[in-house]
This record gives structure tokens, C-alpha cells and sequence, in this order.
């Protein structure tokens, strides 16, 4: 009895660790071998491993201009969606978890709503309801849509960083002399600080990433980095891509780095501090 | 002019009052403690007195104010939470310092007063730590030392000691009611645990579905129980039903199991008798009139206390705790008497 249970831990044990292998594998593998091959020298996808190495889809990056104005406004994009949506994100999660009324689980799922929708179908809607209201800049346009699918993201973040901080902290502050606002200031803000972080976070990285919303709202001057890829494909693939998987790689991995450094990862991915 | 005074408070959840026509005074430097099982209103009186429950009826005074107008940030009521909820992002110092920031107090006042409060709570080159760096009974006391930073004109103190593990509980009691003792702010502890009450409190005033059931020194509900559920919850009882009939030298109580016993009080009618077991003498001491025939059925050792099983002629079974150094006890079978004093034999009235 015992001993077949124990067989069966230890059967357990292995299988979750061959899965947990698999599952890193995959992800890596093809990271791996775009990092290969974006310092292939042949000028077609010839057979793994490269045999010559050098730095032209680098090159080759660098000096076409749809790629560098993609890269540009992805940038301004991303960081204009961010914002938006962690101020807003974060001020409507306060707003869910700081009062009780009719219909605020039905809110909070509204708020939720556009992860479950297709992108395209966003993306689609966006274009409709932008012309409605008459924005055809297609700058302003693709921030709506990125604001709109990246905002469950901030909601959800705060929303579970303020589910941890205990009621009675805030009013402790209370208190102690502290109006309401102060002591949202002083107490709430900063123990929600690594969910609003986390979701600016995951909200600058799914914008910078966007393609199907995107394809709706830019137009052909105004084109972000993965659009630019993806025309690029089109018309001739090359291992550019490969190249700037590489650099997209190297620069998340500078900015978990730095997280780490700065908050502390296991607090943006984990607990969060408010635990105490 | 008292320190806080409650007339007649009433707070209700629905159609629950969770206090139910509250009134209690507390005298100037005075600790009281509300003590009561868990849904007794006890800690939404004290929420209502912090100002964090709108009451719907009756008025709160501190220090003769009456607070009615005053939101929780405007009342100077120091307040220590039963999580302590410390504010984790912070130190030590800049814990017990937020109340005096919040005031506008400067930082070379806010300094001397700091290290003042760290030597009194004993947390003296604590200053820079996290409270997450801390142990339970050291959070505790910052909590304490934070309420006490803005010197406030009442402590409220919610379930002190619940979450500290039973030996440091009683260490904190001691040092929690020397330091109470030495800023003599007017205090009020909300608490379930009679102990906790009575080792820190000057009187308690027991509570029981939203309202008081008795006030008075832990010695007097002790000794003089109002009700059975006052004599239940605070200690424990040995109750006998029977009848009240007046005896030759005076009240006597008969009853049910058999034993006819003296008693102290009279004035009750339709009640039931209550003795503490300690009260319970074997053998019995001069003094004791009332005696109770009984059989040795047990005797277990606890180290200072043996606690005898003895049963009575209905077949009931009693069990009084015995002094172990009080000499050698009649082993199991053995016939004896117990003796009680008549003023410890006390009629209370049926809930």
C-alpha cells in the first residue's frame, strides 16, 4: 500500500518534471535558434547551424527606414498606451475595490472584457468607432486600441495588489490624523505600487507586441515595428527578423534584469511587498 | 468629567443591532476592558468610538466632547489593532512618527519624542527596521508606541495579546499593563479573553448581545456573577437546581441532587445555585457550614493542583480542584465530606 503510493509520488515527481523540461525547452528553443541565425552570413534559410557568421541583418536592420520609424513609433506608442492605461487602470481598480455598489462585478468584468474579445474584432471595432467620432490619425487611433487592450492588464494587477492590503492599515493612517486621501496617498499607493508596476509593465510589452489591432489603425506612413516585420515578410523574407527577435530578447531580458534590481521580480510576479 | 462616556449607543447591521443601547463610562486614566464572546458587539462599540461605525442612536463623549461631528482622523484616539497593522513600506520610526507628521510636527520635536517611546516599550535601536523584520510581540509593541506617539486622549486597544503565542502573551500582559499604567492615558480593551481582562483592566465591563451585562472590578464579577452567563463566561460554576426555603439559621437552598446547602443571598426567586470549584473544600475549613456528602471517584495529578472527581449521592459527578501540597487525599471509594462557606454559595437568577 505504502510502498505503491510511494511509487506513485515518485512517478508523479518525474512526469511534472519531464513536462516542466518540456515546457522550458519549448520556450527557448526557438529563441535559441533565431539568436543563431540572426548571425547567419548565407543570404537565404539554409540548414541549422549556420556555417559562416556575420553582422548584416543587423546591418541590414539598421539601414532600412520603415523598420526604424516602426521601431520609433512603437516606442511613442507603447509608452503613450502605457501610461493611459495604468493611470486609468489603477484609478478603476481603486475605484472596484474601495466600494461596495449595484453592478460593480458586472463593471469589473466590462473592464475585463477586452482580453476575451478577438484582437481583430477590437481592432476592427476601433477603426469603426474612430472614424464615428472623427479621429483619422492614425497615431491617436492606434493608442485607443492599445489602451483598450492593454487596460484589463493594469486592472487586473492593481486590482490584486490592493486585494492584499488589509483594511486595517489604512486605517491605522486614519487614525492617526491622516484624511482619507492622505492616507491614500501614503499608505495605499505605495503598497500597490508593484501591481500598478507589473501591469505598466505587461501593458508596454503587449502594445510594443500588437499586430492584429494594429493592422486595423495604422495606415501606410504610419507603421509599428511588428507591421513593419510583417510587410517585410511579405515581400522578401530574410533573417532580419531573426536579428531583431534577437534584439527584442536582449532588451527584455535588460528589463527583467533591472526589475529585479530595482523591485524586486518576486514582488512584481510574486506576493507583492503589502504581504509584510 | 469622565474619559469616554456612552449613552445608550445603538449601531445596527439591517435589522441586527450589533450594540443594542450601550451605556458605559470610563474615568479619566482609567482601563477598562469590554470583554465578551465573539459577535457581542464589543468591537463595533469600539469601531463606533474610533469613529469608523456611524451609530444610529445615543452620543459618544471623550473627555466630555461629544465626538458625534468628528471623523476618525479628527478625534486624537490612539488605536492599536488586533493585526497591529503596521504600515509595512515603513520603519519603525517612521511608523510611530506618521501621527506626529500628520500634525505638522516638526522633526526636532518628533525625535526626542520617538526615542522616548522606543525606551518605554523597549524597542530602543529598532528605528531603521522594517516591521516585516520584527517578531510578533515586538510589532505589537510599535503598534503601541505609535498609537501613543500623537498622546492621545483615548487608547483603544483591539484584542491586544490574540495573536501572540500563549508564553509571550503573558509576559506582554505584565509589561503592556506597566506601561498603560505609567502614560495613564484613559484606555479601553476590547477582548474575549477574560484573563486578558482582568490582568489588565481596572474594571471590565462584560458584554453579551450588544448590551452590558455587568460592570464592576474582575474580583466582584468574579465573587458576584450577576447573571449565569456572567458566572459561566467569567470562570466556571458548579450549579445546582433546586428550591429556596428559609432554615433555621438562616436562607438554605435544596437541592435537586440531594445536598441542602446555606446561602448568601436570598433576594433572588426562581434561580439556580452557583458555586466556584475552588470554593469546594476537602476536608472542609473552619467557616465551611455548608457540607456536601460525597464518594472519592478520581484523583489526577496536574503538578501544583490535583483535581478530584467526586461523586454525589444522585450519582453526579463533581470535580473540585485540590491544593497538591494541602496532605494526602482519601483514595478512590472513599466516603468524605466537602465543605463550602455560606457566603460562597450564591443564587442566580435563570437567564
Amino acid at each position: 500500500m505504502t510502498g505503491a503510493r510511494a511509487a506513485l509520488d515518485l512517478t508523479a515527481g518525474a512526469i511534472f518534471r519531464v513536462l516542466i523540461g518540456a515546457a522550458v525547452l519549448f520556450l527557448v528553443i526557438p529563441v535559441v535558434v533565431s539568436f543563431f541565425l540572426s548571425f547567419d552570413d548565407r543570404s537565404f534559410l539554409g540548414a541549422f547551424p549556420p556555417t559562416h557568421f556575420s553582422l548584416r541583418w543587423y546591418r541590414s536592420f539598421f539601414d532600412n527606414p520603415a523598420y526604424l520609424d516602426g521601431l520609433v513609433n512603437s516606442l511613442e506608442i507603447a509608452a503613450f498606451a502605457t501610461v493611459i492605461s495604468t493611470v486609468a487602470g489603477a484609478a478603476a481598480a481603486y475605484a472596484l475595490s474601495a466600494s461596495r455598489f449595484p453592478g460593480r462585478d458586472a463593471l469589473e468584468t466590462l473592464f475585463l472584457s477586452p482580453k476575451f474579445v478577438p484582437t481583430v474584432v477590437v481592432g476592427f471595432s476601433m477603426l469603426g468607432f474612430a472614424s464615428a467620432i472623427g479621429v483619422f490619425d492614425p497615431f491617436t487611433r492606434l493608442i485607443m486600441g492599445h489602451v483598450i487592450i492593454t487596460i484589463p492588464f493594469t486592472v487586473r494587477a492593481t486590482l490584486a495588489a490592493l486585494v492584499g492590503i488589509r483594511r486595517s492599515v489604512v486605517e491605522a493612517a486614519i487614525s492617526l490624523g491622516a484624511p482619507p486621501w492622505r492616507a491614500f496617498l501614503d499608505v495605499t499607493l505605495p503598497l500597490a505600487r508593484t501591481g500598478v508596476v507589473a501591469g505598466a509593465l505587461m501593458a508596454f510589452v503587449l502594445s510594443f507586441d500588437e499586430v492584429a489591432v494594429s493592422l486595423f489603425l495604422a495606415d501606410a506612413f504610419t507603421q509599428t515595428l511588428p507591421i513593419a516585420l510583417v510587410a517585410e515578410m511579405r515581400a522578401n523574407l530574410n533573417l532580419t527578423v531573426a536579428a531583431v527577435s534577437t534584439i527584442f530578447a536582449a532588451g527584455t531580458i535588460v528589463v527583467v534584469l533591472f526589475l529585479d534590481r530595482a523591485v524586486g521580480l518576486d514582488r512584481v510576479v510574486g506576493q507583492g511587498m503589502y504581504r509584510g | 468629567m469622565s474619559g469616554l462616556a456612552l449613552r445608550d449607543v445603538v449601531k445596527r447591521f439591517g435589522a441586527h443591532a450589533a450594540v443594542d443601547g450601550l451605556s458605559l463610562e470610563v474615568a479619566r486614566g482609567e482601563i477598562v476592558a469590554l470583554l465578551g464572546p465573539s459577535g457581542c458587539g464589543k468591537t463595533t462599540t469600539l469601531r463606533a468610538v474610533a469613529g469608523f461605525e456611524p451609530i444610529d442612536r445615543g452620543a459618544i463623549a471623550i473627555l466630555g466632547e461629544d465626538v458625534a461631528g468628528l471623523p476618525p482622523y479628527r478625534r486624537d484616539i490612539g488605536l492599536v489593532f488586533q493585526d497591529y497593522a503596521l504600515f509595512p513600506h515603513m520603519t519603525v520610526a517612521a511608523n510611530i512618527e506618521y501621527g506626529l507628521r500628520q500634525r505638522g510636527i516638526g522633526r526636532t520635536e518628533r525625535e526626542p519624542r520617538r526615542s522616548t517611546l522606543l525606551r518605554l516599550t523597549r524597542l530602543e535601536g529598532l528605528d531603521e527596521r522594517r516591521p516585516g523584520q520584527l517578531s510578533g510581540g515586538q510589532q505589537q509593541r510599535v503598534a503601541l508606541a505609535r498609537a501613543l506617539a500623537i498622546t492621545p486622549k483615548l487608547l483603544l486597544l483591539d484584542e491586544p495579546l490574540s495573536n501572540l503565542d500563549a508564553k509571550l502573551r503573558e509576559a506582554l500582559r505584565v509589561e503592556l499593563r506597566a506601561i498603560l499604567r505609567e502614560v495613564g492615558t484613559t484606555t479601553l480593551v476590547v477582548t474575549h479573553d477574560q484573563t486578558e481582562a482582568m490582568g489588565l483592566a481596572d474594571r471590565i465591563a462584560l458584554m453579551n448581545h450588544g448590551r452590558l451585562v455587568q460592570v464592576g472590578t474582575a474580583r466582584a464579577l468574579y465573587e458576584q456573577p450577576a447573571t449565569r452567563f456572567a458566572a459561566d463566561f467569567i470562570g466556571q460554576s458548579i450549579w445546582f437546581s433546586g428550591k429556596l426555603r428559609r432554615g433555621a439559621g438562616g436562607p438554605e437552598f435544596v437541592t435537586d441532587d440531594g445536598p441542602v446547602l446555606p446561602v448568601a443571598n436570598s433576594d433572588v426567586q426562581g434561580g439556580s445555585l452557583s458555586i466556584r470549584p475552588e470554593y469546594l473544600h476537602l476536608p472542609p475549613r473552619p467557616g465551611d457550614t455548608g457540607r456536601i456528602a460525597v464518594t472519592v471517584a478520581e484523583v489526577a495529578f496536574f503538578g501544583a493542583e490535583l483535581s478530584v472527581a467526586c461523586r454525589l449521592k444522585s450519582g453526579r459527578e463533581l470535580r473540585i480542584p485540590v491544593r497538591s501540597d494541602s496532605g494526602a487525599i482519601p483514595p478512590g471509594g472513599t466516603q468524605v465530606e466537602l465543605g463550602v462557606a455560606a457566603e460562597r454559595c450564591r443564587i442566580i437568577a435563570d437567564d
